[in-house]
């Protein structure tokens, strides 16, 4: 049972924080466009979700506030109260209480009965006197025309609606009074019938039990969904029938008649969806069906078919439907059965199964190189096609299986809008953040460890880059600072570009603190490209103040760390008074790759295949360049660094023997570099494992892998050989000059 | 809450405050006491300040009692949130034949 709970609660959280994600984009999309109908509905929907599941769980902080959030949003919903700005700015506070008050839920764990820190009640009565003291202000203010409603517009009849509370009701907490309050709101309540029956001898009336019944008459344009949201929470205690006036009958049959093939589900789900019969109402039915059939079991003569028509029975038995509202519901499904075949699309998985999957596929990867290492070795030639065959499969297995982790990036961005546009407001400065290709996919897994670094460098972004507004004006640029972020696929990785119009970075400044820090010697020469990476050391902030936004100890070394974790880079480039653009290369996965194996000295090296340019004979590749501490080659006229891997590594064959080496040129980003090797072994899938803790420090290395020989070789990591190969490069130059 | 019992034959039962299921236990004691000694139901609600559903179901409970002791019963006076709560469910005519009805509070 507490399992189940703790399942249900998880889903809880999750579904919270989708839903709190799509109010948020739905409260910018608003900001945009204050008239957008379908986003004002996502916040409703978000709030109103909330607050259902909220009360499922019983965790009535998030209920009652999430209500009275649900309650502004329907006045704006229906057009009595216009959105402003100023509700805009509240209800992004609001969203954000709220996500507070599922945090401090979740921390409660069991014992969600606790009372909330005095700090978050505050926060709740501040931002719910906000919300009501703002209506008071606007409510002479001419409501706008009334917005379409969402399901079916009833105008002229009369909705009937039987409330009978169960005894228990009052001790609960409920009041049946504030029900038909809050359904008074909703619309005319035209007439009510009172029933009140006590048991006979006033002797066992008891004063804390309920028995009270209403029959209300009652006219509105509401839809049945919001009409019966009111008595949502009297759910438990109380048998609730709604019975839509007759005009909204002939509207149900045609959105019944007009759903199309996809819309078509069990004759519940259908009349949910078209607003004829709410959940709950469906949920009741369903529970009493499964009465009725176990009571019937013995009789085992019920068909699938006649259990359905008899749901249809019991909906129509409960007060529910009108019979002729049920029978289109089951043309129309009877119609769609015979033509629909695709079954539903989507599934969800738990990521750690998927993360299993993977694993076993890098498991199956690894083996099926040692077989075609055996069937090498024994010869059998006829073995071969086999072998070629299943390494086909498994090459495709692996590429389906990192597949499923995919994920577009987009998701991940939008959320920094919500930044931009906080942080910006803050420091009083206009900024406007551009996304795009937000629908390049990467590992998931990547994406959630880059979140962090990403915020920080947009934050920097938007503290330290845009200038304020007068700044702006002074230097003639746009008052409207501009992020541009940027996503895009590059031989096997994910480059992501932000870019400021901002002050840019001051290399000079960099570089005093820097020599403040000791980091650099006053007499040592650096390019501009070198000094601006130093703000990448631990310790080196250019902005002498912390603000509240960044330069809170967390600096940009954190950011290069995290994204080299990743096997990915950072580069910079920066022109003061023009702005920053940084360019992070990330790997698409952590797990699998295609790699190309080479053997230098006593060793076995891989090589990502994605970034190996080419590969040339050594004599070939024309005449060795003066050698200045570094190797440098004239490959077709450029000149490129080059690392020979038996120096690098230091592990020269004992006894040295006349071979033909080979270089194979491998580039990173703009970087191209050169790698020295004996033999070119060929192509392998390669399980990447990641070396342990002792090895972090190692430079040039990515992890290792095994062989199908059970030999193990070492992954290169082509970005920091490459760096490497560079900072010669630079230093040769500088002695050139 | 108070509640205010003498003994003359017409004498209402009056409550003051709040008639709430947490004060409808006590006040259901009242109205039996009241009830046993009295041939007439006058309950005097001009101090009522709140009323909820059990409340108001003791109010409702009273007049069925009433009803079928065949004595009278009479609301002296009710206040406007007594008023109120009686408007949003059209129960002026049953309990309440003589007085106007206040202006909808909606």
């Amino acid at each position: 049972m507490s399992l189940n709970m703790d399942a249900a609660r998880q889903a809880f959280i999750e579904e919270v924080a989708e839903l709190l994600q799509s109010m948020e984009d739905a409260l910018l999309a608003l900001e945009d466009n204050p008239a957008d109908n379908e986003s004002l509905n996502e916040v409703f929907r978000a709030m109103h979700t909330i607050k259902g599941t909220g009360g499922v769980f019983g965790y009535m902080p998030v209920v009652e506030f999430t209500h009275a959030v649900e309650s502004v949003m329907e006045e704006v919903r229906s057009g009595r109260e216009p959105m402003s700005e100023q509700l805009i700015c509240i209800l992004f506070a609001c969203r954000d209480h709220t996500s507070r008050l599922i945090e401090a839920i979740v921390e409660m764990g069991e014992d969600s009965g606790k009372p909330l820190s005095s700090d978050l009640i505050a926060t709740g009565h501040d931002l719910l006197k906000q919300l009501t003291q703002r209506t008071l202000q606007t409510t002479n203010i001419t409501p706008n025309t009334p917005e379409q409603p969402k399901y079916l517009p009833i105008v002229s009849d009369v909705w009937m609606i039987a409330l009978d509370f169960g005894r228990n009701a009052l001790r609960n907490g409920m009041d049946p009074l504030s029900f038909l309050r809050y359904l008074g709101s909703l619309g005319d309540i035209v007439d009510v019938v009172t029933l009140s029956v006590p048991p006979p001898l006033n002797e066992e009336f008891d004063p804390e039990s309920c028995y009270l019944s209403f029959r209300i008459a009652f006219r509105s344009d509401a839809d049945k969904p919001t009409i019966a949201a009111v008595f949502e929470f009297a759910e438990d205690d109380c048998d609730i029938r709604i019975l839509p006036p007759d005009s909204a009958q002939d509207t149900y049959l045609d959105l019944l008649a007009s759903l199309s093939d996809t819309q078509v589900t069990r004759i519940g789900e259908m009349l949910v969806s078209i607003g004829a019969l709410t959940p709950n109402e469906l949920a009741r039915a369903l529970a009493h069906q499964a009465d009725e059939r176990n009571t019937d079991a013995i009789s085992e003569t019920h068909s699938e078919h006649t259990a359905n028509q008899r749901l249809g029975d019991i909906l129509i038995q409960q007060g529910s439907i009108k019979p002729a509202v049920l029978e289109q519901a089951a043309k129309t499904q009877e119609a769609a059965r015979a033509k629909r075949q695709d079954e539903t699309r989507f599934i969800r998985v738990d990521a750690e199964r998927l993360g299993h999957l993977i694993n076993l596929v890098g498991e199956l990867v690894t083996s099926s190189a040692a077989i075609r290492i055996m069937v090498e070795r024994a010869g059998v030639e006829n073995m071969n096609e086999v072998v070629d065959s299943v390494d086909y499969l498994v090459a495709e297995i692996r590429d389906n299986a990192l597949q499923l982790r995919m994920v577009p990036i987009g998701e991940s961005l939008s959320r920094f809008r919500r930044v931009v546009r906080d942080t910006s407001k803050e420091l009083g400065k206009n900024i406007e953040l551009v996304i795009t290709g937000g629908d390049t996919e990467l590992d998931k897994t990547v994406v959630e460890k880059i979140t962090d670094p990403f915020m920080h460098l947009i934050r920097n972004a938007v503290d330290h880059g845009i200038e304020s507004p007068e700044e702006r004006a002074r230097v003639g640029k746009p008052v409207n600072g501009t992020i541009t972020v940027n996503a895009y696929h590059d031989s096997g990785h994910i480059v992501i570009e932000i870019e400021d119009d901002g002050a840019g970075l001051d290399v000079k400044r960099i570089r005093a603190k820097a020599e403040a820090k000791g980091l650099v010697k006053p007499e040592d020469t650096l390019s501009h490209e070198e000094t601006l990476r130093l703000i990448f050391a631990p310790g080196l902030s250019t902005k002498d103040s912390a603000t509240n936004l960044s330069g809170r100890g967390v600096g940009m070394d954190v950011v290069r760390q995290n994204i080299e974790a990743l096997r990915g880079s950072v580069e910079l480039d920066s022109v003061l008074g023009q702005g920053t653009k940084i360019t992070i290369i990330l790997p698409l996965t952590l797990a699998i790759i295609d790699g190309f194996l080479v053997g230098a000295g006593r060793d076995q090296y891989v090589i990502p295949l994605s970034q190996v340019a080419e590969c040339v004979e050594m004599k070939a590749a024309g005449e060795m360049l003066k050698p200045h501490n570094g190797h440098y080659i004239n490959l077709r006229g450029e000149v490129l660094p080059f690392i020979r891997l038996t120096e690098l590594f230091n592990n020269q064959h004992t006894v040295r023997h006349e071979h033909r080496e080979s270089l194979v040129v491998v580039r990173f980003g703009h970087h191209k570099v050169g790698l020295v090797v004996d033999t070119l072994l060929g192509e392998l899938q390669t399980v990447i494992k990641p070396l342990g803790k002792l090895f972090e420090e190692l430079r040039g290395i990515a992890g290792a892998t095994i062989l199908g020989t059970g030999d193990i070789a070492l992954i290169l990591d082509v970005s920091e050989l490459a760096m490497i190969g560079q900072m010669k490069r630079h230093h040769s130059d500088l002695r050139h000059s | 809450m108070t509640v205010n019992l003498t003994s003359a034959p017409d004498t209402p039962l009056t409550f003051h405050g709040e008639m709430t299921i947490y004060t409808a236990n006590e006040q259901f004691q009242h109205l039996q006491q009241h009830l046993s000694t009295h041939p007439s139901l006058v309950l005097d609600l001009s101090g009522v300040t709140e009323l909820d559903s059990a409340g108001l179901q003791l109010v409702l409970m009273a007049h069925t009692e009433a009803t079928r002791r065949n004595i009278p019963f009479r609301l002296h006076n009710p206040s406007l949130i007594v008023q109120e709560v009686f408007h949003l469910l059209r129960l002026e005519r049953a309990l309440m034949p003589t007085t106007t009805a206040p202006k909808s509070g909606s």
